[in-house]
């Protein structure tokens, strides 16, 4: 009896084995794009590689090459190496303890995917990630094998983004960083203590050791991961306020010298009693932490300007900036024709782009609200806050906080009350 | 503000030229339009223009010698002046012509200092069709898709509303050097053919859509791409309104993920 059930169970376990093996390279395919969707980087830009005898190129600014169901740009193929992992990450598809679908690429496998969908123009390039197989610089080493192998025997000169896996030693990071364009590494949740609470695994100098080791590598060589670092981490799941998530995105900006950080609406892959139970993702608040991202990098605001304790979360009838210029009534209305190219950025409604226009257009004409209009300046908002020439565009006496507010709040298109409507 | 004040000078006649659809038909007629001091009601290709009872036109023929002329005058502006003329000029616009016109004859008089004028009629109206343009040109970059035939030439279809195919085949021709590729314009009927060394342009009659129906084959490639771009979606942040936002339906019908939900 005892020796039937061994034997069948030795069976059962190498057929499974045998599975593994003979999976059909598009079984993989659709298994390991599914696990890795939930990291949302995709931008192939930042960096100038050339074609040297071989296939492909990096183009500065970035290539979309489609735009998937949910409106996000597909610019990069997508995929783990591996889905089998050896940590239990509880907001993780690929934890340890679910139950899924299993798989793993060989080096050559990515290699082929890559330069095959590279020649028909459906990327720009590799973005590889892994769960965790026996041990970090384990799983890296498998990860620079595919790398090395698309550089080197198929000369591959596109895009690269490969995710540095937490722990990975120095010796790996150093090996790697030369032959890609991108390295990322996420701190998953905003604080110490909600990273031990869901990624009890993960210890917290995993990875910032790593990420302080990519930064500094950058610096200190011109080949190494030329288009910089990024890092992700999830909005939603534990509690956090708006506030303790800018001022860590603000530092880790200016201490990382990263290129971006990412937010990811939390969405409920898995069941646990840590985990919220949330419906749907919050998009809103994932939207306004972008807005606010794109005024701490471009229109020199600090986050202190935006969040403080006594308000900590952003509002989501009004955007960040607009919020901010109406709590500080006192530096507005400002004078188009007169103000610096940094005060002109503080206008609600006014973009990198417009500023830019009024700068260059003012030095050989008065600019007028006419002028404003015809040179695509959005002034939905930006009018209640600019005067032209010393004019205001109503009666002096609306230029308070009171008719402002209610102005803005119930003039602007909303999309998302518009949605709710509808739904 | 009179934006038009230094063109106020010249006579604005009721003129109408037709030319051969080159750069150098055009330049011919700007050069003839400066010695005249005209502006002309209307500038038109041969091709795009439609005969009319109530309008004489009257035919210019491309004089080479004339067009350097203008390329050298506006060589010597700058460098900026040029490109934007260039790209401008590759717009399926009809009233480009007149524009271009008017942007280049403010540019003799400001230089290369009228790009800054953002708030001029004419500087804005060049920089529209410069940014079609260009965004045209960036977005089939994305979204041209190559088919390998079974001789192991990458075939691909498109048809751009800007006359952008030499960009397109500039651009794949660093990036695919090695390899043997053909970009088809159906709106123009043009082909641009690489063979790993250089780029020719050519008309599409030598091509037989027959020959190509037999060259393609059952990619496996093809379907891991459907299947990959139908994986990677997120349900929960399902936005269909973004998504043709930034990929326009008219699109849709080269990009072998998309074309069957057109």
């Amino acid at each position: 009896m005892l020796t039937n059930i061994c034997s069948t169970k030795v069976f059962f376990c190498v057929i499974l084995f045998l599975g593994d093996i003979f999976m059909d390279i598009s079984e993989k395919l659709n298994i390991l794009a599914d696990s890795a969707k939930y990291d949302v980087s995709c931008s192939s830009s930042g960096s100038n590689r050339k074609n040297k005898n071989g296939i492909g190129n990096a183009s500065a600014s970035g290539i979309c090459h489609s735009f998937a169901s949910d409106g996000r740009c597909i610019s990069l193929l997508k995929i783990l190496m591996s889905n089998n992992c050896i940590y239990d990450c509880k907001y993780c598809i690929n934890k340890k303890s679910n139950t899924i679908k299993r798989a793993t690429f060989t080096s050559e496998e990515i290699a082929q995917l890559t330069i095959n969908f590279y020649k028909r123009n459906y990327i720009e390039g590799l973005f590889l990630s892994s769960g965790i197989i026996k041990n970090s610089d384990y799983t890296m080493e498998k990860m620079y094998d595919a790398v090395y192998l698309l550089r080197n025997k198929y000369n591959y000169h596109g895009y690269i983004h490969v995710k540095t896996i937490p722990g990975a030693s120095k010796q790996m990071i150093n090996k790697i960083g030369i032959l890609v364009d991108r390295m990322s590494i996420n701190i998953e949740l905003p604080s110490d203590d909600s990273l031990k609470l869901l990624a009890p695994n993960k210890e917290k100098n995993d990875i910032v050791t790593p990420m302080r080791y990519v930064s500094k590598k950058i610096k200190e060589e011109k080949k190494f991961s030329q288009a910089g670092q990024t890092t992700q981490m999830i909005i939603g799941a534990t509690k956090e306020s708006d506030q303790t998530i800018l001022t860590l995105t603000e530092n880790m900006y200016n201490i990382f010298n990263l290129k971006r950080v990412y937010y990811s609406a939390y969405i409920a892959v898995n069941k646990d009693n840590l985990l919220p139970l949330i419906k749907e993702p919050n998009l809103i608040r994932e939207n306004r932490l972008y807005q606010a991202d794109w005024l701490l990098r471009f229109y020199k605001f600090k986050a202190s300007d935006l969040l403080n304790e006594n308000n900590p979360n952003f509002n989501y009838l009004i955007d960040p900036k607009t919020y901010w210029a109406l709590s500080n009534l006192n530096k507005f209305p400002v004078e188009i024709n007169e103000v610096s190219y940094d005060t002109l950025l503080r206008i609600p409604g006014v973009g990198l782009l417009s500023a830019k226009k009024i700068y260059l257009a003012r030095k050989y004409n008065k600019l007028t609200f006419d002028d404003l209009k015809k040179m695509k300046v959005v002034l939905k908002r930006a009018k209640y806050f600019i005067t032209c020439n010393g004019k205001y565009f109503i009666d002096a006496k609306y230029f308070n906080k009171n008719y402002l507010t209610k102005a803005l709040i119930y003039n602007q298109e909303n999309p998302y009350e518009q949605l709710s409507l509808f739904e | 503000m009179n934006n038009y004040h230094y063109l106020n000078k010249w006579k604005n006649t009721n003129s109408v030229y037709t030319y051969d659809g080159s750069i150098e038909g055009f330049f011919t007629i700007i050069l003839k339009c400066i010695k005249l001091k005209e502006i002309p009601r209307k500038i038109v290709s041969d091709v795009e223009y439609e005969m009319n009872l109530l309008e004489t036109s009257i035919f210019i023929e491309t004089n080479l010698l004339d067009s350097q002329i203008i390329f050298r005058k506006i060589s010597s502006i700058s460098d900026f002046t040029l490109y934007i003329i260039f790209t401008s000029f590759l717009s399926n616009y009809l009233d480009k012509d007149i524009i271009i016109l008017k942007y280049l004859l403010a540019s003799f008089k400001y230089g290369t200092k009228l790009n800054k004028m953002r708030n001029k009629e004419y500087v804005i109206n060049i920089r529209t069709l410069h940014q079609q343009v260009r965004k045209e040109t960036h977005r089939l970059k994305g979204f041209l898709r190559f088919s390998e035939l079974k001789n192991k030439i990458l075939y691909a279809k498109c048809e751009p509303e800007n006359n952008i195919i030499e960009f397109l085949a500039e651009h794949f021709s660093k990036r695919l050097a090695k390899e043997f590729f053909i970009i088809h314009d159906l709106k123009r009927h043009l082909l641009a053919l690489y063979d790993g060394k250089k780029i020719v342009y050519e008309s599409d009659q030598i091509l037989s859509q027959e020959k190509i129906y037999h060259l393609l084959f059952n990619d496996k490639y093809e379907k891991m791409w459907k299947n990959y771009f139908k994986t990677i979606g997120i349900e929960e942040r399902r936005n269909r309104r973004c998504q043709l936002n930034f990929m326009p339906k008219k699109f849709w019908r080269y990009m072998l993920e998309v074309k069957d939900n057109v």
